[in-house]
Formats: structure tokens, C-alpha cells, sequence
């Protein structure tokens, strides 16, 4: 078995050396040395022509210089020679199968080939990965002076065919050192955290060294070629209405992270780019997903002779619209201009060109009386010219789509939203620009926080845009408050203020309110105890990330008869998640019964829907369905798939999310077989089955709607105890109305008792008691302070005797 | 012990290795200017018209037409023969200024230690004489 420990012994000497004289020094020497030399030498040169004397002693100068200088060259040359030694491996620009470890891997183990987990912990580059880690650099101290076995370097195989890198070496120590990993686990670093860091520290690394190696392949063949372009024309009308492309690129970019994602929509592009007949390209990807970016790399991979050869030597030329529109006033010049502009490109040969928003595009120039589809058709059709356009699926689907032939004249290349694993890998990139300038440090937890949270909690824009945005948000935000490293912690403080939406760990408090949920929830429904600890059950599991995040918060069926604290419970749970019951929003369901409900509900295109504006306005929020089986069966399909998936599509085709949103529909239905059911004195919860059995027969609601929610409560009948304790409710209400109007009012026993009685009703709930206290109580009190018998200050006591037999029949 | 060790590594290194290093670094700078100069691109289109200007004919046969067009075509075409033959040439100058360079840095290795000793013993002594 060939080991760490026999590879390494070739590095010794170099590693001596750079002891010495690291690299750093070795590079600045090298220019010092040759700057003395020159001037040293020139002026020696100057002096012995003008026969001023001093000349030998400085020739003799120049050349201890250049000695040192060309001993420089030479130990530099063989510094790199190390240095860089499986680089092209490991970037993947050489097939070639080489063994051995690299310059790291020999650096870091030659510190201390007795503890390799020492050596790799303490290291220039280990320390990096563990801080990005976010190891405790105490808890790393105590396990350093810790009683555990060892992994010496020569217990360290090498494979044969591969490279052994600092990558393979974390991985090598995680999997073989269990109190390493022991230790991680513990400040609770997960291994794919660890390896995470691991990647992103190691591959930013071997980029610089790749950037360093200046006179390799893949550096000077970004160097573009004289004379190229020289067998094409040159578009002089084109060059007017055009841009240059990165002034639409956001550089948010999928192009920075190496992802196999983007190889592929390139080589998509590019297949399609080469066809023999209608080689034109529409780009389908929402705005922020980095459409723009992917034409650039392939403009730069055209440009350096790394793309197909029929497109190669092609260059992409932006269409700048606005100009276009901004100086034709009429049909007629826009379409000669256009017409000239696209001969032209053809006559260029080279030209590949870029419309951005094609859709836009094609209705600007309507406007103004050019059919574009018509207009363009003979150029689309012709290999000379390629033209890529870019849109949104919405507009797409809405606007291109219908036009049929136009449409089929592009291959069309969906972008869809990068997935959490690439958008990691793009804020990577984002975090290392950004730490400089605000003068922070992110862990690797923290950019994936930042991933998860845009995901689950920005409502607007896509991936990878909306997380980057978060992330400099984040940035800015620590710099302000002067945080150094950014952790989950914190950004899972910045998302909550940002959302209001409490997210990350449960804090006390927070726990103190989930813990007690119930009481709280009591403290403003009266009875009710099963819905409420049904609803309280569920409502923790969310909180504790238990529940799959493509879903809303947290979606219930309310079933029972009116008045009974289905509303109440909304607004309870509006209350207590966002922090006001105004964040409770309700859609009256019957008035979407009707055959139009759809497209009230989410637009048709070009008005847009009551659910898509109130999700889009109030995305974090309890939204309240009203007499939910009163809606058309339309309008409960869309709710199949709200519940589920936690989006849906408008009618513009944008996505609107409802994922970080309570549901909750009521229903009557059902209400009499309850109230038979309280009726007849059996216990409620063994009829729970038979209710939805009867729900599903009669056909209110279909089992797969039923199925979707989360949870389908029972709210009961009120009972007459209750209904005093409901009563009381109200009337606190009432006495704070009347103490601002600057009295007190005090009902006695007696009177309380009878407008109990007169306000229960098992069928109608709360709801009548709410009239008898306005009809009896509040018209008195008027009638009292109408007539002055009150004055401000007084104490008003209602008692039975203060009505008349008629007053008291409501 | 430790000087002797790194020279002794190091000597070795420049007389084997180094040799091979300095022969595929030389490689990427001929590949490099053979690119520069778009020399491959310019050959395929040497005879091409410069920038494609070209006056185009008219559908009606007209002997002025035809004439203007052969001219002005035989014009560009020799404007762009020139322009890509004095880059291919300085390309193929430039290979082989690349070439005698090869030569002249494996000679310079060769020599460099012995050069290094023999400067840095030279200057000295001229500085004291």
C-alpha cells in the first residue's frame, strides 16, 4: 500500500525551502533583484560612457544582482513545478490519470505526521474550513489536549489513479477519526456542513492557483485572436440600436457556479444555435435567473473558439429596443428600419442576434402597427441569420404561444429556477465579493440558511436572484452592526424581521407560546377544547419544521354550526403567528359559486384575481375562507392544488405563493348532524368519521379535497355555561367602549343571568347573544346617557329591575 | 546538511523534470500564437473579400453592372489577401522567433547554474577591484 507518508517525502525540500523563503518572498525577491540589477546596471553603463569613474564597482553590483535574480527565477521555477503539480487534474482540463498528493495535502500533513487531524485543523487552509465550518475555535482547543487515537500519515492510503487532495483528505479524517466527527456532531456540524465547507474553501482556492498559472492554456486562451472577425461584414445599422449584453446581465449567475445545470443549458443553446434550418433560440427562464448571464459565457466561449464550430467566430449583438422605438415615430420607418437592420446582419455573416423580452418586443412594435411574427418570419427561417430571444414563461405561454408559427420558429431552452444545492454554490461566489467590502465572514450554515429561507420565506422573485439579494441584504445589515461572522442564528434573525415570521431555532419566548397554545387560544374562543388543541397540535409541528416546507403553515377545515368560534380561532391564530388579528384576511366563498369564480379568484390574464392579489399583498397571513362548500368546483380544484403544493399558477402564468400562509375554511356543513348529534347525547369525537362520511356522501366536498388539509376540526355546539363566558367576552368590549366614553358600567348577577338565557341558542351560536347585549344592555346605556341622568365619571349598574318586561324580549 | 539536501533535490529536478516542464509550457505559447493570429481562420479565408464589401448585382443583365461588381469584388478580395497575409507572416515570424526562443531558454538552463555562480563571483570581484 503505497501511503501519505512515502508520497510526501518528494515535497520535503520544497517545503524546506518555502520555510525559508516563502512564496510570497520568493516572487517580491525576484522583482527586487532584477529592478537593482537594471539600475544598477544602466547607470554603470551611463557613468563608464561619460568616463565619470565608479563604473566597475557598479557592473559589479548588476551582476551579484542578476546572479541572485537568475537563482530566483530558478528556485521560483522549481517552487511551481510542485506548487502546482495535478492542478489540470483537478480543475478537469486533463484526462490524464495521475497519482500522488498535492502541494496542500504535503504542506499540511508535514506539520505533524504523528496527529493528522491536527495537522489538517491547524493548517492555513484547515483553519479556513473550520471556520467556515463554524467550529468553536475553545471546543477545538479542548479536543486538541484530549485523551484519542491518532492518525498518523502513514496509515493514509493513496489511490492510483487519482489525485489525493485536501478534499479527500477532510473527507479521509471525517470518515476515519469518530471523535473528530464526534466533535463536529456535537456543536451540532453536520457532515454534509463539514463537507460543504470543505469544497467551497479547496475549490476557491485551487481557482486562485489556476488564475496565478498565467501562462497555461485556459489563461491564454482567453486572449482573443487578431484578424477573426475580418471574413465578416460589418452591421452599421445593427451597431446603432444595440447594447452591449452585460449591461442586462445581473452577474447574479448561474455562470458562476460550476454546475453541470449550466453545462447543459449551454450545450442546449448551442446544439440548437449550430441546426442547419431555424437555428433560433428563445430562452425561457423568469427574470433573475440569470438568462442574460448564460448568452455571455456562451458569447465568451464563442469568442475564445470553445464553443461548436458552426458557431464558432459568431458574436452576440444585444437589440436595443427602446432606441429602436424611441426614434421611429411611424410603421413605415420601423419597418424599413428593421428590415434594413436584419439584411444587414445576414450580409454580416457573424451575427447572432439577442432580443430580450420578446414578447415586449412583438406588442411595443404592434402598438405602432408592425405585425413583428410576419415582419421577421423570412429571417427566422434562414440559417444566415440566428437570433436568441429571452422571455418569461408567463409572457410566453400568454403572449407567444398563441402566435403558433412564430413560436415554433425558436428551439425553445427553459432555465428553470437553479435548485438549493446550486444556489448554495452561486452565493458562494456572491459571499467571497461580498465579505471584502463589508467586512464580515460567512459560514457555510449561513448560505445555506440564506438558500433556505429565500426559498421558503421570499415571496418575490426567483432563485438564485432573491437569494442573493437576502444575502447582501444580510451583509450590509451585519456590517451596520458591526457582526464579524455571520451565522444561521443571524440570519435567521434578519429573516424574521424582515418577515415577521418567527423562523430558526424556537427561542424562549416563542416556546413559552407554542408550549401554551391552547390557553391562548382559550383566552379568546370559549369551549371548543378538542378544535383547539387539534389546531394547537398541528401549529407546533409547523413551527417545529416537522411539516414539509411546499406547503402552507398550516391548512384546517373548520366544520360546525355558526357562531360557535370558527371566525374567533382564525383571528386567535392571526394574532398569535403575525402579531395582529387584522392579518387575517377572508374570501367569502359564496360569492365564487358562480360560473365566472375562476377567473374572479385568479385573474384572466389581464385583471388579475382577489386570491392572487391577497396572497401577493399578504403573504404572510391567515387567510379565511369563508362557507368554503359554497364555491364553484372550479374554485375547489385550484384549492387541491394551494393545499398541496403550498403555489399555483394566474391566469398571467406567474406563480403566487401561499406557503407562508395559514389556511383555514369554514363550512357549515354537516352542522345539523351535529347538533342531532349534542341532541341525542353522544359523545362528539366517536362521530367524527361519520360526519366527514356524510360530508363525502351528500357531496359537499370531494375525500381528495378533504385529504389535502392538514387537519378537518369539529367545532361544537355552545352549551349554556359556556355562553355566560361568552357573554363576558363581549362585555368587556363594551365596558372599554363606555370607560372612553368616561363612565363605568357594571351589570349585576341577576340581569347577567337572563341575557345568558335569552341569548343561547344551539343552532346559532355566539351570535345571538351578541344581539341581545346590543338590543338590551347598549340601548339602556344610550338611553342614559341621552337623557343626562349620567353624568362623566358616574358608574352606570344595570340591574333586572331597571327593564321593563317588553324591554328585556328581544 | 540541509542546504546539500535541497541542492541536491533541486539539481536534480533541473536537469530531469524541469526539461519537460519547460518543453509543455512551450507548447502552450506556440498553440497560443498560432491562435493569436488566427492563423488556421486566416488561411480558409484568405482570398475572401475584406469585410465582405462586395457591390451587389442587379437582377437585369447590365455589362456596367457586371463590371463593377468583378472590380470592386477583385478590390476587396486583394485588400483582404493583403491584410491576412501580413498577419499570417508576422504569425509564422512569431513561430519561429518561438521556436530559436525554445532553443535559447534550453541553453540558458543548461547553463543557468554555472551563469548564476559565474555573475555572482564576476561581480564580486569587480566591485572590489
Amino acid at each position: 500500500m503505497y501511503t501519505v507518508y512515502e508520497d510526501i517525502k518528494r515535497y520535503g525540500p520544497v517545503l524546506t525551502l518555502v520555510k525559508i523563503l516563502p512564496r510570497r518572498i520568493l516572487s517580491r525577491l525576484r522583482v527586487l533583484f532584477f529592478s537593482v540589477a537594471l539600475l544598477s546596471g544602466s547607470t554603470g553603463t551611463v557613468l563608464y560612457f561619460f568616463e565619470l569613474g565608479f563604473s566597475a564597482p557598479l557592473f559589479g553590483i548588476c551582476l551579484i544582482f542578476t546572479g541572485l535574480w537568475i537563482e530566483q527565477i530558478l528556485l521560483f521555477s522549481y517552487h511551481n513545478s510542485y506548487y502546482f503539480y495535478g492542478l489540470n487534474s483537478i480543475i478537469g482540463i486533463d484526462d490524464r490519470k495521475i497519482s500522488g498528493t498535492t502541494y496542500e495535502v504535503a504542506e499540511t500533513i508535514s506539520k505533524n505526521e504523528e496527529d493528522v487531524t491536527k495537522a489538517f485543523c491547524t493548517s492555513r487552509l484547515g483553519t479556513v474550513i473550520l471556520l467556515r465550518a463554524g467550529v468553536d475555535s475553545n471546543i477545538l482547543d479542548a479536543f486538541f489536549r484530549s485523551q484519542r487515537p491518532y492518525i498518523k500519515s502513514n496509515m493514509i492510503p493513496i489511490p492510483d489513479d487519482k489525485i489525493f487532495t485536501m478534499i479527500m483528505l477532510g473527507r479521509y479524517i471525517l470518515q476515519q477519526d469518530s471523535t473528530f466527527a464526534l466533535m463536529l456532531k456535537e456543536q451540532g456540524i453536520t457532515e454534509s456542513v463539514f463537507i460543504g465547507s470543505l469544497e467551497w474553501v479547496m475549490n476557491t482556492h485551487f481557482q486562485e492557483k489556476r488564475r496565478e498559472r498565467w501562462w497555461s492554456k485556459d489563461n491564454l486562451a482567453k486572449v482573443q485572436g487578431i484578424g477573426r472577425d475580418w471574413a465578416y461584414g460589418t452591421a452599421y445599422i445593427l451597431q446603432r440600436f444595440s447594447r452591449d449584453i452585460k449591461t442586462s446581465a445581473i452577474f447574479s449567475t448561474l455562470t458562476q457556479s460550476n454546475t453541470t445545470f449550466k453545462e447543459e443549458k449551454i450545450a442546449e443553446i448551442e446544439v440548437a444555435l449550430a441546426r442547419a434550418k431555424a437555428s433560433n433560440v428563445l430562452v425561457i427562464g423568469e427574470a433573475g435567473v440569470g438568462t442574460i448571464d448564460l448568452l455571455m459565457e456562451i458569447n465568451r466561449r464563442m469568442k475564445t473558439g470553445k464553443s461548436l464550430s458552426p458557431v464558432e467566430n459568431q458574436q452576440m449583438i444585444l437589440l436595443d429596443t427602446n432606441r429602436l422605438f424611441a426614434t421611429h415615430r411611424d410603421k413605415q420607418s420601423l419597418e424599413l428600419t428593421l428590415i434594413a437592420l436584419f439584411n444587414e446582419a445576414i450580409k454580416a455573416g457573424n451575427i447572432i442576434m439577442v432580443i430580450e423580452n420578446l414578447s415586449t418586443f412583438v406588442r411595443e412594435a404592434e402598438a405602432m402597427g408592425v405585425f413583428i411574427p410576419e415582419l421577421l418570419d423570412p429571417y427566422l427561417a434562414t440559417p444566415a441569420l440566428h437570433v436568441v430571444a429571452t422571455d418569461t414563461p408567463g409572457a410566453y405561454h400568454t403572449f407567444l404561444e398563441p402566435l403558433g408559427g412564430f413560436a415554433r420558429r425558436f428551439a425553445e431552452v427553459l432555465i428553470d429556477e437553479p435548485d438549493l444545492s446550486s444556489t448554495i454554490h452561486v452565493l458562494q461566489g456572491i459571499a467571497l465579493q461580498n465579505e471584502n467590502r463589508y467586512q464580515t465572514l460567512f459560514t457555510y450554515v449561513s448560505l445555506k440558511t440564506i438558500t433556505d429561507a429565500a426559498d421558503r420565506y421570499i415571496v418575490e422573485g426567483v432563485m438564485p436572484d432573491k437569494a442573493i439579494e437576502l444575502l447582501i441584504d444580510i451583509a450590509t445589515r451585519a456590517n451596520q452592526n458591526g457582526v464579524g461572522v455571520i451565522t444561521a442564528d443571524y440570519v435567521h434573525k434578519v429573516v424574521s424581521e424582515k418577515t415577521g415570521i418567527p423562523t430558526g431555532p424556537i427561542n424562549e419566548n416563542e416556546r413559552e407560546l407554542l408550549l401554551n397554545l391552547e390557553s391562548r387560544l382559550h383566552e379568546r374562543v370559549v369551549g371548543q377544547k378538542k378544535a383547539l388543541d387539534a389546531v394547537a397540535g398541528t401549529m407546533r409541528r409547523a413551527r417545529a419544521g416537522i411539516q414539509a416546507t411546499d406547503k402552507p403553515i398550516g391548512s384546517f377545515l373548520f366544520l360546525g354550526p355558526t357562531g360557535v368560534g370558527k371566525t374567533e380561532t382564525a383571528k386567535a391564530l392571526a394574532y398569535i403567528f403575525f402579531g395582529d388579528e387584522k392579518k387575517m384576511h377572508r374570501i367569502d366563498m359564496s360569492e365564487f359559486s358562480g360560473a365566472d369564480a375562476l377567473v374572479r379568484l385568479i385573474g384572466d390574464g389581464v385583471e388579475s384575481g382577489a386570491l392572487s392579489d391577497m396572497l401577493r399583498e399578504h403573504p404572510y397571513s391567515v387567510l379565511l375562507l369563508d362557507e368554503f362548500e359554497k364555491g364553484a368546483k372550479a374554485v375547489h380544484d385550484i384549492f387541491l392544488q394551494i393545499l398541496d403544493e403550498g403555489v399555483f399558477t394566474d391566469a398571467r402564468g406567474e406563480k403566487v405563493n401561499a406557503r407562508n400562509t395559514i389556511i383555514i375554511a369554514t363550512s357549515n356543513a354537516g352542522s345539523q348532524l351535529i347538533l342531532r348529534t349534542i341532541e341525542q347525547r353522544r359523545e362528539l369525537s366517536t362521530l367524527n368519521q361519520e360526519i366527514i362520511d356524510y360530508i363525502v356522501k351528500e357531496g359537499i366536498y370531494r375525500p381528495e379535497l378533504l385529504n389535502r388539509f392538514d387537519n378537518t376540526i369539529i367545532f361544537e355546539p355552545l352549551k349554556l355555561e359556556e355562553q355566560g363566558q361568552i357573554a363576558g367576552l363581549m362585555l368587556k368590549g363594551l365596558y372599554e367602549r363606555i370607560r372612553e366614553r368616561g363612565f363605568e358600567l357594571t351589570i349585576t348577577r341577576d340581569l347577567m343571568d337572563i341575557l345568558v338565557e335569552k341569548g343561547y341558542d344551539p343552532q346559532f351560536g355566539a351570535r345571538p347573544m351578541q344581539r341581545v347585549l346590543q338590543n338590551i344592555v347598549e340601548e339602556k346605556v344610550a338611553q342614559k346617557m341621552i337623557s343626562g341622568e349620567v353624568q362623566i365619571g358616574d358608574t352606570i349598574t344595570l340591574t333586572k329591575a331597571d327593564f321593563s318586561p317588553e324591554e328585556l324580549t328581544v | 546538511m540541509l542546504f546539500v539536501s535541497i541542492l541536491h533535490h533541486y539539481l536534480l529536478w533541473h536537469y530531469t523534470n524541469a526539461f519537460l516542464e519547460i518543453f509543455h509550457v512551450w507548447t502552450n505559447f506556440f498553440w497560443f500564437t498560432v491562435n493569436f493570429f488566427s492563423i488556421p481562420q486566416l488561411l480558409r479565408s484568405l482570398f475572401s473579400p475584406w469585410k465582405r464589401i462586395v457591390e451587389e448585382r442587379k437582377k437585369a443583365f447590365d455589362f456596367e453592372d457586371i463590371a463593377g461588381v468583378v472590380v470592386i469584388g477583385i478590390f476587396s478580395r486583394i485588400i483582404g489577401f493583403i491584410l491576412r497575409a501580413v498577419i499570417i507572416l508576422t504569425g509564422v515570424f512569431a513561430l519561429a522567433l518561438l521556436l530559436v526562443a525554445l532553443f535559447v531558454v534550453y541553453t540558458f538552463w543548461l547553463l543557468a547554474p554555472a551563469f548564476m555562480i559565474g555573475s555572482l563571483v564576476y561581480g564580486v570581484i569587480l566591485m572590489f577591484s
